[in-house]
């Protein structure tokens, strides 16, 4: 019973610490698991050991918080994570006009869809089913891996040439947003191949290799954006309602869950990359469902992707949840997996209770400070936290990432060719010829 | 259809290939990524070149200061009595009116056989996502119309909205019938939606990669154009040889959520099935049949229960958000 | 058009209309409608420009830093989960035989341990870079010295240091003294290195996961040296592997119910020197005459028996397709009795395949297979020729007889052929090298080992030189291969047919 409640109160305390942190723009849950794990390893040389039964719930509780809560300053503040800049645009018309708390809620019932989907349907099947696909996949995760890169790479529209004569000057105009959006792709990949391969990062923090560079990639960018730009956001109103019914959860689900799910079991493919093509394949046309669905999608990828590391018999580490969490603890039996599961129950549901106080603080917190403040404060705080656990050269890192981040932005192509930081190194390693390039680099 | 669809389409195509698959499991991917460029291709070539080289006879593009509806008519009148004058195609590009950074004023054109008239329509002002301003739509003097100088003959949509980024094309051409045929974007579906492109891609494809890259290429090009026959616009399948698009078999709209979600789903069930089949020593036996009841009959089935449960007592029209463009992609990005 | 402001035009900077027409022509520098030029207030465009150049200088600077910082060289009892994709260096010495994984004729993965005296980390190299290692050669063996540079992956339970490349590798190898067998005890530890005289060679039998065992005896006694179906594949000589044969292994120490085994990780450790130092000392026993019993008296109320008998070959049916035995009829009188080995012990029978006419004594099981009765040869020196017949000495595979590429069949294994033709391409392989021949017939792989043919020949050899052969067919995966003994086996032609 004191088990029980141990895994109760650290669910809790996880979920509780994660919302209000998820609320600040530009903080990645990523990150912050990584300073507790530095600080569980501080404590251990220490002699104080903590228990499993603590750290994993609490980790839970950090993640499922972080994926629902992080749609607040997405929404509101225009600071997404990679997996959330398709909910932006969406999010932030609900914004311009008014109705963010309600585009929040929205979003937040569509992570409380995927945190049902969890629970109650992958949970449950996971165990029999994911080793099968597993299994017969396995061999081809190549070639998966480099579909999709084919795919994002050719399914990014032309921006402009709409107006003028027919001829060279209007296809180079189409093409510079297109241009602009395959030498990020190429740049992200080189920078991606440097820090697999050769990280400048000092060894004793290697496990933080790429996330200065990601911070850079896709904070820093919309923080500089808000701060140039200043937008003045108009007065937000809190609904009673939502425009909502089953079916539209439904639908949501559906196709948050296969773009999520996706993300989550696939490696390298992230919350956004799911999105994406759960968006394209289900072709929804209702914005409602837009928006919703990116809430599972999110809640599926970060928190699937962590909870598919306990499934027993599956032995899949995916997100950057489970590989930092699999230096401390390598799951064993159905034990974690049940623990885990209730685990992200309990969060999901405390998660969605706090998101409707949360949004409303977050809005009078905008109606006080100007929005440029905010965005500056949140700069402020990924600084200090990528010098805190990288040093001085994951600023650099960082400072490069967000030279290549606001590329997409300025040139108004995809920032998810920013994703060829992880998808170029790692799709050429899987087909062997990784260290080829890296060869040609110099990076042997 | 969307792109997606169709790119899945080529990857399922090229998991026909036993070879295609050996060479995957070896960590080569070039057949599955070729078959699935290929099978976009055709789309690309259309989206991302051809159009921007496209030359247009007439260019209506409307004063964003004074956008005025009955020019517009005027102007697409004339190019139907241009059109009759000639035997050749007389082809019309209609601009966006773009009135600032995020905002384009809509509007709509119908062409009504009935009455041999154009009629043209000035809608709400609207963002790139395509939502109205509120209490932007004019309330005066909205409408514009023209009477066509030959009865009209509709291929495609009655009426066409035009709103953001790059607008539509029309071709007007006479037929013997002396009626003018409508042609909606007359650069697209032409010699790059034929399987006689898909071969010659085909053969280049395989004089570089190789016999297995020829299969696979003509296989992914070909879902494309077969796939691009149920819809509404058809497309000229066999460039130069023929002239004219194909009418297509109007089961679906390019943008129609649920053919492009089973296209999808089922290429994916084939893929998966497809790997399965062709990898030696797996612990797992099962038949197609087991796929298709796991992964698609039972899911679909529990699906299709609970949405129309959900949806009986709820008869509101949904609000949309309009993705109608070939690729589905102009909020995505 | 509604004569109202927009949301937010009020407040738009005046660089983003014409000032010319006033129409919007956001970034563009010349008003698409009227053509005025427009001027932009320097940090918009600025920033897209500062933003590439940003993004590629950086990129360029943090490269020249990735690629002059040394590598660190870290102690294995140091390393953290923190460390977790760290890109370091470790020196220390091979503590584990090295283990190659493979799914069918892929290199799935190459392991081995490696400790720095700190502790030890599990090296691993994955399917291309395993497979690059043992193309190279590159194959560490207990007691060597390495240096490995990787990028480490810790978990709660294990670390191990993952090579990206092959060229991360270098290994010293360690001679090691010839130790006497006599003198190996269940406690001796690491790598030792034998030389002695095979006795006796032990195949698994056909789709069984045992290993090879063959024993090997020096003037101080003998033991078992055990090889896993893999390794056998791998060992280029293994036409040497018979009994009477000088060999140097290198291997580890285990013992299983008391007794002293040798256990030989890679086929590199293996050698199949001319002679051996005390060979000549060795008491080689030879193994025992057979018995022979009738061929009639060989039923199914026997099956299972391990019997001996004799009689004249009648037919010999190759394989049908791949996993199919051999089958060979003897006769004896009235009697007939049908003979099924496999490729394995084909493979073994080289130069003295059973042919139609020979007079065979033979070894084997009693079975039956599909109510008939046969016996079932394990082992290729279970089959003696006893008398060859006149027929099969006079066939064009005699050794030295001339023939064509297109000629040679899987029943021509283990004989002796002299082809003529042109050298193609050549690859190295680990001993040797291998050259693609080809007349105006077929082609076909000529395999030249090091240790038979002298350094020089290499340098007269190249692509396009027509040359004589003369060598012993194998095969090698299921593809037949020539390979000659010694220099004199290579003639080089000239214009004319001759040298």
């Amino acid at each position: 019973m004191m088990l029980i409640l141990q895994v109760f109160i650290m669910t809790l305390v996880g979920t509780v610490l994660s919302c209000v942190l998820a609320c600040l723009p530009g903080l990645h849950v990523y990150n912050l698991m990584g300073l507790i794990v530095m600080f569980i390893y501080w404590l251990a040389a220490r002699g104080i050991e903590l228990s499993p039964e603590s750290y994993l719930p609490f980790m839970v509780g950090m993640v499922v918080g972080w994926s629902i809560l992080n749609t607040i300053p997405s929404i509101l503040l225009g600071a997404p994570d990679e997996s959330a800049i398709f909910t932006v645009l969406p999010g932030q018309k609900y914004l311009m006009f008014g109705r963010g708390y309600e585009g929040t809620m929205i979003t937040g019932v569509g992570s409380l869809a995927g945190v049902f989907l969890l629970v109650f349907i992958i949970g449950p099947l996971a165990p029999k089913y994911l080793p099968v696909i597993k299994k017969i996949l396995s061999p081809y995760m190549a070639f998966i891996i480099w579909v999709i890169i084919t795919y994002i790479l050719m399914s990014e529209w032309p921006k402009g040439g709409n107006t003028g004569p027919a001829g060279w000057a209007k296809f180079r105009d189409a093409w510079k947003s297109l241009g602009a959006g395959l030498f990020t792709f190429f740049l992200s990949g080189i920078m991606g191949f440097i820090l697999m391969y050769r990280s400048p990062v000092s060894t004793e923090v290697a496990f933080q290799n790429i996330m200065p560079a990601f911070v850079g990639l896709f904070a820093v960018p919309w923080c500089l954006l808000n701060i140039i730009s200043g937008a003045d956001v108009p007065k937000q109103y809190i609904s009673k309602s939502m425009e909502i019914d089953g079916a539209v959860v439904l639908r949501s689900t559906a196709a948050g869950g296969l773009g999520g799910g996706f993300a989550a079991f696939f490696p390298v493919i992230t919350g956004g990359i799911g999105g994406l093509l759960a968006g394209h394949a289900t072709a929804q046309r209702d914005e409602r469902v837009f928006i919703m669905s990116q809430g599972v999608s999110k809640v599926m990828y970060y928190t699937g992707a962590f909870l598919f590391f306990f499934v027993p018999g599956l032995g899949l580490t995916r997100g950057g949840g489970a590989w930092i969490i699999k230096g401390l603890y390598t799951p064993r039996s159905f034990y974690e997996y049940y623990m885990m599961l209730g685990a992200v129950a309990i969060a999901g549901a405390v998660s969605f209770l706090m998101m409707s106080p949360l949004t409303r603080w977050v809005i009078k917190l905008m109606e006080r400070y100007n929005y440029r403040y905010v965005s500056i404060g949140a700069l402020a705080i990924i600084v200090v936290l990528v010098f805190l656990v990288v040093g001085g050269v994951g600023l650099f890192i960082m400072i490069v990432g967000a030279g290549i981040g606001l590329i997409p932005v300025l040139f108004a192509s995809r920032r998810l060719n920013c994703l060829g930081i992880l998808l170029l190194p790692i799709a050429c390693n899987m087909s062997g010829f990784g260290h080829i390039i890296a060869g040609w680099l110099g990076l042997l | 259809m969307k792109g997606i669809s169709h790119f899945i389409s080529g990857v399922a195509a090229a998991s026909f290939f036993p070879f295609a698959v050996h060479e995957a499991a070896n960590g080569n991917p070039l057949y599955f990524v070729l078959g699935g460029a290929f099978g976009i291709l055709p789309d690309t070539l259309d989206f991302k070149f051809y159009r921007f080289f496209y030359k247009h006879d007439i260019y209506i593009e409307p004063d964003p200061l004074r956008p005025d509806p009955q020019k517009i008519a005027d102007q697409l009148a004339e190019a139907v009595a241009k059109a009759a004058e000639q035997d050749e195609m007389v082809k019309v590009k209609l601009s966006t009116i773009r009135l600032g950074a995020d905002y384009w004023q809509q509007y709509v054109v119908r062409f009504d056989p009935d009455t041999q008239e154009v009629l043209v329509r000035f809608g709400p002002v609207v963002n790139t996502g395509q939502v109205p301003v509120p209490n932007s739509e004019q309330e005066e003097n909205n409408v514009g119309r023209a009477k066509l100088a030959m009865p009209i003959v509709q291929t495609y949509d009655a009426t066409t909205r035009v709103d953001i980024f790059d607008g539509p094309t029309f071709g007007f051409e006479k037929d013997e019938q002396g009626e003018i045929v409508l042609h909606f974007l007359p650069w697209h579906r032409e010699w790059s939606h034929s399987f006689t492109m898909g071969a010659l891609c085909a053969v280049l494809g395989g004089l570089i990669w190789g016999w297995g890259a020829l299969f696979v290429i003509m296989a992914g090009y070909s879902v494309h154009v077969i796939e691009d026959q149920l819809g509404f616009m058809g497309s000229n399948l066999f460039f130069p040889f023929t002239k004219k698009r194909s009418q297509g078999v109007h089961i679906m709209r390019s943008g129609d959520a649920l053919p492009n979600f089973t296209t999808v789903w089922v290429s994916c069930l084939l893929i998966f099935w497809n790997l399965y089949r062709f990898t030696p020593d797996l612990p797992y036996s099962f038949s197609f049949f087991h796929v298709a009841l796991y992964g698609a009959i039972i899911p679909m089935g529990l699906y299709a229960i609970a949405l129309h449960i959900l949806s009986r007592r709820d008869d509101e029209e949904e609000v949309e958000i309009d993705m109608a463009d070939e690729w589905g992609d102009s909020k995505m990005s | 058009m509604t004569n109202k402001t927009l949301p937010g035009h009020d407040k738009q900077p005046d660089d983003i209309t014409c000032a010319s027409c006033g129409r919007f022509v956001g970034a563009l520098t010349r008003c698409p409608h009227c053509g005025a030029r427009v001027h932009k207030r320097m940090s918009v465009r600025a920033c897209r420009y500062a933003a590439i150049l940003l993004g590629t200088v950086g990129l360029f600077l943090l490269y020249l830093m990735s690629i002059n910082k040394d590598i660190p060289i870290i102690k294995v009892s140091e390393i953290t989960p923190m460390m977790n994709f760290a890109y370091v260096r470790i020196i220390g010495e091979v503590v584990s035989d090295p283990r190659i994984y493979r799914s069918g004729d892929r290199v799935e993965s190459m392991r081995f341990e490696v400790s720095d005296g700190t502790g030890d980390i599990m090296v691993q190299a994955y399917r291309d870079i395993a497979q690059g290692l043992l193309a190279a050669g590159k194959i560490p063996r207990m007691g060597d010295n390495v240096e490995v540079i990787g990028s480490l992956n810790v978990s709660e339970e294990r670390m191990t240091l993952r090579l990206q490349s092959e060229v991360q590798l270098s290994i010293n190898h360690v001679e090691l003294p010839v130790t006497s067998i006599g003198a190996l005890t269940p406690s001796t530890d690491g790598a030792v290195l034998i030389e002695g005289l095979i006795t006796s060679v032990k195949e698994p039998r056909p789709n069984s996961r045992a290993p090879w065992a063959i024993t090997v005896q020096d003037a101080g006694g003998e033991i078992e040296v055990s090889f896993w179906e893999s390794t056998y594949a791998d060992i280029l000589e293994r036409a040497q592997l018979e009994a009477g044969m000088p060999v140097r292994i290198r291997g580890s120490v285990s013992s299983y119910k008391g007794t002293v085994r040798l256990r030989l990780a890679s086929a590199l450790d293996i050698e199949f020197p001319k002679s051996i130092k005390g060979g000549d000392e060795i008491e080689f026993t030879a193994p025992a005459e057979m018995e022979t019993i009738m061929i009639d008296e060989i039923s199914a109320d026997r099956k299972g028996d391990v019997v001996e008998t004799e009689g004249q070959v009648v037919e010999v049916v190759p394989p049908s397709r791949e996993k199919m035995p051999w089958n060979v009829v003897l006769e004896d009188g009235d009697a007939r009795v049908t003979l099924v080995y496999w490729d394995k012990v084909a493979s073994f029978l080289q130069d003295r395949p059973p042919q139609k006419g020979d007079r065979l004594q033979v070894r084997g099981e009693i079975s039956t297979y599909k109510d008939e009765v046969q016996l079932k040869v394990e082992r290729a020196d279970h089959m003696r020729v006893l008398n060859r017949s006149a027929s099969a000495v006079a066939k064009p595979m005699a050794k030295g007889r001339k023939t064509r590429l297109a000629d040679i069949t899987d029943a021509m294994k283990g004989s002796i052929c002299t082809v003529t033709g042109v050298l193609g391409d050549s690859r190295t392989i680990s001993g040797g090298i291998v050259y693609r021949l080809s007349d105006d017939s077929s082609q076909m792989d000529v395999v030249l080992w090091d240790r038979q043919m002298p350094p020089g020949l290499r340098d007269t050899l190249a692509p396009g030189l027509p040359v004589e052969i003369t060598g012993k067919v194998g095969d090698f995966k299921g593809v037949l291969q020539l390979v000659p003994r010694q220099e004199k086996d290579i003639r080089i032609l000239d214009d004319g047919g001759d040298s």
